[in-house]
């Protein structure tokens, strides 16, 4: 038996600034401020005190899905320098470790932490430094600017939205809900357009629980967020997790497999990066009917000039990442 | 869908383990099958109240654990899915916290004889 039983996580949070109203946090070595425009996380390295500076709205958007996704699969970068790596029962920060200027000159930092330590100051650190009116998993043009400025109130029904997911499909008895107008869900501006129409399923008598079809795209119209796939079929171990997508990912993504992506509507831009070292892999323009299959090497970042629709496929077979790191699979898919 | 459709899940009577197995206030992991489809159930145990539930988190489909037998606990008969955080409640299954909030553990019906945990009926 190797149960590990973790303590309530103690949060370590400053007064709140008299200059600018806002917290600052620390979690372990390193430190978090933010202040009218910027976030500043601070570490030690060769003894001198590092900085690094994310503009707040970015910063937010990107730990937003970090909490969100539970820390997610692999890598989730907040951008070059910062980000977290799962490991499933703990979680990595690191800041420059998978960067080279920093890693060549022993000027990075990684320490992990209990997961319910590094959530709780996550989460903590979003309810402070989120303003009244400023949604992380909005699109720029649909949420203010309020993330500007010294602390004016918060936004905890934002920042505590959890992830959508189903058992086997939406709008099966037991199962998600379906999104409609009278559960909140009303069409996305930039989906006017779709239609509404559910599918029609005759079933031969005895196997009427056993069929079941939605209308992806109609469900799709009515997300309420961005960057933030929602789980809308599981088969076993795999996952269809589609989204809509509008501006740019948050994060760089780093995989720890396979992940595949089918565009189901308008353009999305890829800037795909080796996972280790941030350098340049490949450039990829998705358009409708388009499928990828982003390797479990890379770190990727989307761009989406208008609102769009992906699906995400997703392997939740327990063990790939260590089949990926020994060598065992593959990074890809295919070889050509 | 019920505990029971998965094709490996046991049938009533078999034996779950042994009540000694279970040190008290701690998850233990029971494996029907030996691959990646095993049917798998954590027995937990707090003083005399024994509970089992399909170690399924709802989010994803995952186990709770991701090395076997080795789970994340929280004070208050809680644990957390070592994958994505969503913690569950030990007493009724219900997911407290994370990405399956509102959700819950399916129970795995049990009955206690000796120090036998015996798959129950229903």
């Amino acid at each position: 038996m190797s149960t590990q039983t973790v303590k309530d996580p103690v949060v370590q949070a400053s007064p709140a600034s008299n200059q600018t109203g806002y917290r600052s946090f620390t979690l372990g070595g390193f430190h978090f401020a933010r202040d009218e425009y910027f976030v500043r996380v601070s570490w030690e390295a060769k003894g001198q005190k590092m900085t690094h500076i994310v503009s707040a709205d970015a910063f937010l958007r990107a730990m937003m899905r970090d909490v969100a996704w539970g820390f997610f699969y692999g890598w989730v970068n907040f951008d070059a320098v910062v980000g977290t790596r799962n490991l499933y029962g703990k979680v990595e920060m690191y800041c420059g470790s998978y960067h080279p200027s920093y890693k060549d000159k022993g000027l990075d930092k990684a320490e992990t932490f209990d997961t319910p330590l590094i959530m709780a100051t996550f989460k903590a650190i979003m309810a402070d430094w989120t303003n009244e009116g400023f949604d992380p998993f909005a699109a720029p043009d649909e949420t203010g600017m309020t993330w500007v400025g010294r602390k004016n109130g918060s936004n905890i029904a934002a920042v505590e939205r959890e992830r959508l997911a189903c058992k086997r499909m939406p709008g099966l008895p037991g199962d998600a809900e379906l999104r409609d107008d009278s559960n909140g869900f009303p069409v996305n501006r930039a989906f006017a357009d779709v239609t509404q129409d559910e599918p029609v399923v005759q079933v031969e008598p005895g196997f009427e629980n056993e069929v079941h079809a939605i209308n992806l795209f109609a469900y799709l119209s009515r997300s309420d967020v961005t960057w933030n796939p929602s789980v809308t079929a599981v088969c076993g171990r795999s996952l269809a997790c589609p989204t809509t997508e509008e501006y740019i990912l948050p994060i760089k993504h780093g995989n720890d497999r396979v992940e595949w992506f089918v565009q189901l509507s308008d353009e999305i831009d890829w800037e795909i990066e080796d996972k280790h070292t941030g350098a340049p892999r490949a450039k990829v323009k998705m358009k409708p009917g388009d499928v990828a299959a982003m390797p479990a090497d890379i770190r990727h970042q989307g761009y989406s000039k208008k609102r769009s629709m992906l699906l995400v496929w997703e392997n939740a077979t327990p063990g790939l990442p260590e089949m990926y790191e020994s060598g065992k699979l593959k990074p890809y898919p295919v070889e050509f | 869908m019920a505990w029971n459709s998965h094709r490996l899940a046991p049938a009533p009577g078999s034996l779950l383990c042994h009540l000694d197995a279970v040190p008290e206030g701690e998850c233990h992991e029971v494996k029907f099958g030996a691959n990646d489809d095993a049917f798998s159930v954590i027995v937990y145990r707090t003083g005399a109240e024994v509970r089992a539930w399909v170690n399924n988190c709802p989010h994803f489909s995952l186990p709770l654990n991701s090395q076997p037998n080795e789970f994340l606990m929280l004070p208050g008969s809680r644990v957390m899915c070592a994958y994505h955080c969503a913690v569950f409640r030990l007493t009724d299954g219900f997911c407290t916290e994370g990405p399956a909030q509102g959700m819950g553990l399916d129970r795995v019906p049990i009955q206690v004889a000796g120090n036998d945990i015996l798959v129950g009926a229903g």
